[in-house]
């Protein structure tokens, strides 16, 4: 019997020949993250507990991300209980305003190929992306960490996703990953690992890849892995992968608890709708319902009904998601010669201050300039809710964040639709659905 | 006996306790707010020893352990549902907050009923209804019995 990908990496980890889905396992943990909406809570339980050094301060990073700037009177608070707690026990990784932490962690090269890490976040699912073992934890469980360098996991299941082909133009990896989700469901993942393979899959880019790990705690999964690759090694700064990284994929006599095969072509533009993550439909069929809708009525967890479709207020593209410069990229290929609609207000928010110096530097901000957008500095930005953009009662906003909860983004009867960054784009010039 | 409080499916935990909230230096601060766009009186009206009963998939969304920690400091002796997200339900044991999977109970209660839950034989008891639970795992109920992680430790 075979094994799957994160059976390889938890057995890897703990030195063992093979671990099985359901065995708990106490993992050795090789890099940690904390960002600054929770540093305070992991400081107060980390002294609570009684220990007084970090089992290894080079493995801790603190990224400030989600008040960065701060925008309300709190938040500079957490930016000195994090530098406080930093000088206390040594932790020298620290950014204070260099971006999202799920893009700095692989980025600036703390996350690499069969690693085990763990972060207060509930997206560090992301570095799946480059075939590491990582998950969101609580802050109590953290505090527990930084005193012992390990963690208990129950060892899941996995679901793997077959993608072979080519997508359609226009098409991308959020397309991807909002469709599995809306066939999943929000919770059809929960507790398990989804494993990526495929034709597909293997052409696309680190980013794409890390737009669906990314997003794959949207149906609950508890991690969402790529076997690395060379175009990884690249990434990651490696010279090459070592046997072990090139074991790192899903054995075909590996037991999986489900198998979804799925065929690029068939892949279409689609949209998370208000208010649910997996509520998940074809651009084209947000248009034709809101068409047969009254013109100039407000449907609740719709928007106004404006020119044959939803009026769009605002345009988000940024965040952990899809906030890297292929997406400001793609944006500006939309944009390009093009202004947005005179009432839209367009906002472009970098994952990271490397990614916003390569946009600076190609044209790719000068281009989106240009077409009408405010680029902010890097950070979370309005993915949640702070650092400007806040919407009102039945505004609509098309953002390529992750989450369209209710409330997120400014009032619960904001509607919020996630969307790739090509259909943002489109968006933003049309000032509706498109 | 407690008072149940019922909610739907998908319940994340923004709508347990949302995110303009969670720089209240301490929990207690926070606790008024919870289920605010839900159910606006719900701070207000529960009791210690209450129970949340919900739908699948509940607590699902961010990593905020504040999500558990407001029903616990509230007084709510335990979350039932058939499914929950894994991190609230790590973080509600570590915090010492039973959450319990268990079947059939949505489907049968309302807001207000009375239940009783019998944490050792694994019952939710409705009337004369009763449902089992799926007992936790020995290292979890360990875990849970001490009250909590930081207690767990502490015996280590």
């Amino acid at each position: 019997m075979g094994s799957t990908l994160i059976e390889k990496i938890f057995a890897h980890n703990i030195g063992a020949g093979s671990v099985k889905a359901g065995d708990i396992i106490t993992v050795n943990v090789d890099r940690v993250m904390i960002h600054d909406i929770f540093i305070p809570f992991v400081k107060d339980k980390f002294e609570e507990m009684g220990f007084t050094k970090i089992w290894d301060p080079d493995r801790t990073v603190l990224i400030y991300d989600h008040l960065v700037p701060a925008s309300q009177l709190d938040d500079p608070r957490h930016h000195h209980i994090g530098d406080d707690f930093c000088d206390k026990y040594g932790v020298k990784n620290v950014h204070r305003s260099d971006g999202i932490c799920h893009q700095l962690m692989t980025e600036a090269g703390y996350v690499n190929p069969g690693d085990v890490a763990f972060g207060t976040d509930s997206h560090t699912v992301t570095y799946g992306c480059v075939g590491a073992f990582s998950t969101g934890i609580g802050y109590t469980e953290m505090a527990s960490i930084l005193g012992t360098g390990k963690l208990w996991v129950r060892v899941p299941e996995t679901i793997r996703v077959n993608i072979n082909g080519a997508l359609p133009e226009g098409v991308t990896s959020k397309d991807i990953i909002l469709t599995i989700i809306g066939d999943l469901r929000a919770d059809g993942a929960t507790y398990k690992s989804l494993e990526f393979a495929g034709s597909t899959v293997d052409a696309m880019s680190v980013a794409s890849r890390m737009t669906m790990s990314n997003m794959t705690v949207e149906c609950g999964a508890k991690c969402g892995l790529f076997s690395p690759d060379e175009k990884t090694a690249e990434y990651c700064g490696m010279e090459g992968l070592d046997d072990f990284l090139l074991s790192l994929h899903g054995d075909e006599d590996a037991e999986y608890a489900q198998i979804l095969n799925y065929r690029a072509e068939d892949f279409v533009p689609v949209m998370a709708c208000p208010s649910q993550v997996d509520k998940i439909k074809p651009v084209s069929q947000v248009i034709s319902e809101a068409a047969a809708m009254e013109e100039g009525s407000i449907v609740p967890s719709v928007g106004l009904i404006s020119g044959g479709s939803v009026r769009v207020d605002q345009v988000f593209i940024g965040s952990c998601t899809n906030g890297r410069l292929e997406d400001l990229q793609a944006a500006a290929s939309v944009l390009k010669g093009k202004h947005i609609a005179p009432f839209v207000k367009l906002i472009v928010t970098p994952a990271s201050r490397k990614i916003y110096r390569e946009a600076l530097a190609d044209g790719t901000l000068d281009t989106l300039a240009q077409a009408g957008a405010m680029i902010t500095t890097p950070g979370c930005g309005l993915c949640c809710g702070r650092t400007g953009g806040i919407l009102t009662d039945n505004e609509v906003v098309v953002a390529t964040n992750n989450r369209n909860f209710l409330g997120r983004m400014g009032t619960s009867k904001v509607n919020i639709y996630l969307a790739s960054p090509i259909t943002a784009a489109k968006c933003a010039v049309a000032g509706k659905i498109v | 006996m407690g008072k149940v409080f019922r909610f739907n499916k998908d319940v994340d935990t923004d709508q347990i306790i949302a995110s303009q909230y969670l720089l209240y230096p301490t929990v207690d601060e926070m606790k008024a707010h919870t289920f605010e766009s839900l159910d606006a009186d719900f701070a207000s009206n529960v009791k210690p020893g209450d129970y949340v009963v919900a739908d699948s998939n509940f607590g699902c969304g961010s990593s905020r352990e504040q999500a558990p920690a407001v029903l616990k400091a509230l007084g709510v002796r335990a979350v039932l549902a058939p499914s929950f997200a894994r991190i609230f339900y790590r973080n509600s044991i570590n915090i010492g907050l039973p959450a319990i999977v268990c079947d059939g109970l949505y489907d049968a209660v309302r807001t207000g009923d009375e239940i009783d839950l019998d944490m050792e034989k694994g019952i939710v008891t409705f009337g004369e209804q009763t449902f089992s639970c799926t007992k936790l795992p020995v290292h979890l109920q360990k875990i849970l019995d001490r009250g909590g992680l930081i207690s767990s430790l502490d015996e280590m």
